[in-house]
C-alpha cells in the first residue's frame, strides 16, 4: 500500500471532508496543479502523505466527490490546446461517458460550472458549459425564464425598449 | 441552487457557445444576462457577418422600398461584433444602402479584410469605409453593384494605389470611369473580374492593367470590356500564373483566340459568344492545353466541328451550348475518361441520346443539363436511374420525347 500511497494529494472540501487523490488526477485542476507547484510539492520523490490537505474553500463534499470522480476518468485525456481564440463552437460533441455524468439537478450543474471555473479543470468546464448552452439553445426569451427561474427584473418600458432596439433580430 | 449562483465569468463561457442572433435575443432575459451579454466582450468570436442573414424575406423586391431602412439591423449588428470583425458582406440582395449603413460601417470595422458589397444599391459614397480598411482588404466586391449617385462611385478609384493587400477583386459591370483606374493596384491581385457588357474601358488601360497583375490565377472578362486585339492577347498569354479564363463577345475576323493555347497552365477555360472560335482554332487551343479540367463553349456559333475535344484528358466540367455541329463521336474520348461531374449539353440537335448514354454508362454525374437536347429520349432517363448515385441536378427541360420522369 505504500507505493500506492506514494504521489498521492490531500485535499479538503468547504465542509471539511478530506480526500486522497492521485497527483495524475488532480493535476488536471490548473489551479491545484499550480498550487503544487509553487509550494515545490511536484517533485517525484516529495512526501506529500503527510502534509496538511490543501482547503478548498469554495466546493462542498458533494462536489468535490464529483468533480474527482470526473478528473479519474478523464486523467489520460491529451491536453486540450490554449487557443481559446478559435475554441470550437459546436456543442453536440460532448462524450458520452460526460452526457451520463451529468445527468444531475440543475444545481449541481450549475455548482459543477462554479467549481471547475474555481479549480480551472478546463475539460470540465467545456463540457458542463456545452451542457447548459444546449439547454438554452433554441428557446424562447420567456422559456428560459421558466426553465431557470429566472425572474425578468426590466420595467416594462424598459422591456418595451429593448424590443424595439432588438426587433431586428427577432425570429 | 439556482442560475443565479453562476457568475459572469461563468455566463460568458456558456454564452460563447451560442450563435450570435441567439446571444442578441437573450440580452432581454434579465439585466444580468444583458450585462454579461453586452460588457462581456462576448463577440469577440466572431470574425464573419452577413448583414441580409439578418432580414426577414427572400423578396429582393422588398429591400427596394424607399420607407425601408437597414440603419437599425447595421448598427445592431456592428456595435456588438463590428470590431472583431475581419469578413462583412451585405449578401447580395439588392439591398438600398444607405449613406447611414455606409458609414455605420465605417464607424465600427476598421479590422476588414473580406468586403462584400456586390449587388447593392449604394446611395451615397463609400469613402469613408475604404479610408479605414483600404490598406488591409484582401477580397473586395462590388460585383454588379450600382450607384445612385455616379460620382460618388468615382471616389472608390481613390483608394486603389492603397490596397496593397488585395488578391481578389471583382468590378463586374462597374463604370468606364472605375475600370480605367484599375491599372493603380499594385501588382498582387490573383482574382479579377472586370466584366461588363459595355464595351467602354480603354485599351491602354486594360493593357497596362494586365502588364501588372502577374499573379493573376483568375481572369473573368465574361462579356470582355474591350475588343480583344493582338496585343492584349500577347499580355494574356504572358500571364504565368492564369488557370481560369472567361471570355465572352469577341467578334468575328479575328484569329488571335488559338493563341490562349499558349496559356500552358490553364485549367478552366470559358468561351461563350466568342466568333471569333473557329474548329481550326479550337484545335490549336485544346491540342495545348493538357492540363484542362473545366471547359465550356458556348453560344460560339463559327465553331463548325469538335474533333478538338479528343484533346481532353482531364476534364471534369464540360459545357457545349447551341452548336448543331457537335455530334456524338466528338464526345466519346471525353466520356470514356470517366472523369466527369458537371455535363452540359444544351440545344445542341445533333448529340444523340446514345451519347448521353454512353457518358452515364462510364460517368458518376454531379450536373446533368439537357437543356433543349430534341434527341434525348425516356430511355436517358432510365440510364440515369439505373446507373447515377450522385446526381444533385437534373434539367431536361425542353426535350419533346422525354415523356416521364423516374
Amino acid at each position: 500500500m505504500a507505493d500506492a500511497k506514494k504521489g498521492m494529494i490531500k485535499i479538503s472540501s468547504s465542509d471539511n471532508e478530506v480526500y486522497s487523490v492521485e497527483r495524475d488526477v488532480i493535476r488536471l485542476s490548473t489551479t491545484i496543479n499550480t498550487l503544487l507547484q509553487d509550494l515545490g510539492m511536484d517533485g517525484d520523490g516529495v512526501e506529500t502523505e503527510n502534509a496538511d490537505p490543501i482547503p478548498l474553500q469554495n466546493v462542498n463534499s458533494a462536489i468535490l466527490k464529483k468533480v474527482i470522480g470526473w478528473c479519474q476518468y478523464h486523467k489520460d485525456d491529451p491536453v486540450p490546446a490554449e487557443d481559446s481564440d478559435s475554441r470550437e463552437k459546436r456543442t453536440d460533441d460532448i462524450p458520452s461517458w460526460d452526457v451520463e455524468f451529468l445527468k444531475v439537478d440543475q444545481g449541481t450543474l450549475f455548482e459543477l460550472i462554479l467549481a471547475a471555473n474555481y479549480l480551472d479543470i478546463k475539460g470540465l468546464l467545456e463540457v458542463t458549459c456545452k451542457t447548459v448552452a444546449n439547454m438554452i439553445r433554441g428557446k424562447t426569451v420567456e422559456d428560459i425564464r421558466r426553465t431557470f427561474n429566472i425572474k425578468n427584473d426590466f420595467t416594462p418600458e424598459e422591456e418595451e425598449q429593448i424590443r424595439k432596439e432588438n426587433a431586428w433580430c427577432e425570429d | 441552487m439556482s442560475i443565479y449562483i453562476l457568475d459572469s465569468d461563468c455566463l460568458s463561457i456558456i454564452f460563447h457557445y451560442l450563435h450570435f442572433a441567439e446571444r442578441v435575443k437573450f440580452e432581454a432575459v434579465c439585466r444580468k444576462w444583458r450585462g454579461v451579454l453586452l460588457r462581456y466582450s462576448i463577440n469577440t468570436d466572431i470574425r464573419s457577418i452577413d448583414i441580409s442573414k439578418f432580414l426577414k424575406t427572400a423578396n429582393t423586391d422588398y429591400y427596394q422600398q424607399d420607407s425601408l431602412s437597414f440603419e437599425p439591423t447595421t448598427i445592431g449588428i456592428l456595435e456588438r461584433c463590428g470590431p472583431y470583425l475581419e469578413e462583412l458582406s451585405l449578401g447580395g440582395r439588392w439591398m438600398k444602402i444607405t449613406q447611414g449603413v455606409s458609414d455605420t460601417i465605417a464607424s465600427y470595422c476598421y479590422r476588414l479584410r473580406v468586403l462584400d458589397l456586390g449587388a447593392v444599391i449604394i446611395h451615397g459614397d463609400i469613402s469613408a469605409i475604404l479610408e479605414e480598411v483600404a490598406d488591409n482588404l484582401e477580397v473586395f466586391s462590388l460585383e454588379d453593384t450600382s450607384w445612385v449617385d455616379p460620382n460618388a462611385s468615382k471616389l472608390i478609384t481613390r483608394y486603389f494605389d492603397r490596397m496593397k493587400k488585395l488578391r481578389r477583386l471583382n468590378m463586374r459591370a462597374q463604370s468606364k470611369y472605375i475600370l480605367n483606374q484599375l491599372h493603380d493596384i499594385t501588382g498582387t491581385l490573383q482574382s479579377l473580374d472586370i466584366s461588363t457588357a459595355l464595351r467602354e474601358m480603354s485599351n491602354s488601360s486594360l493593357l497596362s492593367l494586365l502588364g501588372k497583375q502577374q499573379k493573376l490565377k483568375e481572369l473573368f472578362m465574361y462579356p470582355s470590356p474591350v475588343l480583344l486585339n493582338d496585343e492584349m492577347i500577347s499580355m494574356l498569354v504572358e500571364l504565368k500564373e492564369l488557370k481560369t479564363l472567361r471570355i465572352s463577345h469577341v467578334p468575328n475576323d479575328n484569329y488571335i483566340v488559338e493563341f490562349l493555347g499558349q496559356i500552358e497552365a490553364m485549367k478552366e477555360l470559358k468561351l461563350r459568344e466568342v466568333r471569333a472560335l473557329t474548329e481550326e482554332g479550337l484545335q490549336a487551343i485544346l491540342s495545348n492545353l493538357q492540363k484542362l479540367k473545366i471547359l465550356s463553349i458556348a453560344k460560339c456559333q463559327n465553331v463548325f466541328g469538335f474533333n478538338a475535344l479528343d484533346h481532353c484528358h482531364s476534364l471534369v466540367e464540360l459545357e457545349i451550348t447551341d452548336n448543331s455541329n457537335l455530334i456524338d463521336e466528338d464526345l466519346f474520348s471525353i466520356f470514356d475518361m470517366g472523369l466527369l461531374k458537371i455535363l452540359r449539353i444544351s440545344r445542341c440537335n445533333n448529340v444523340s441520346h446514345e451519347a448521353i448514354m454512353h457518358a452515364l454508362q462510364r460517368n458518376q454525374i454531379e450536373t446533368l443539363d439537357l437543356t433543349g437536347s430534341t434527341m434525348m429520349t425516356d430511355e436517358v432517363l432510365f440510364a440515369i436511374a439505373s446507373t447515377q448515385q450522385e446526381l444533385s441536378y437534373l434539367s431536361v427541360n425542353g426535350c419533346p420525347k422525354i415523356s416521364r420522369l423516374p
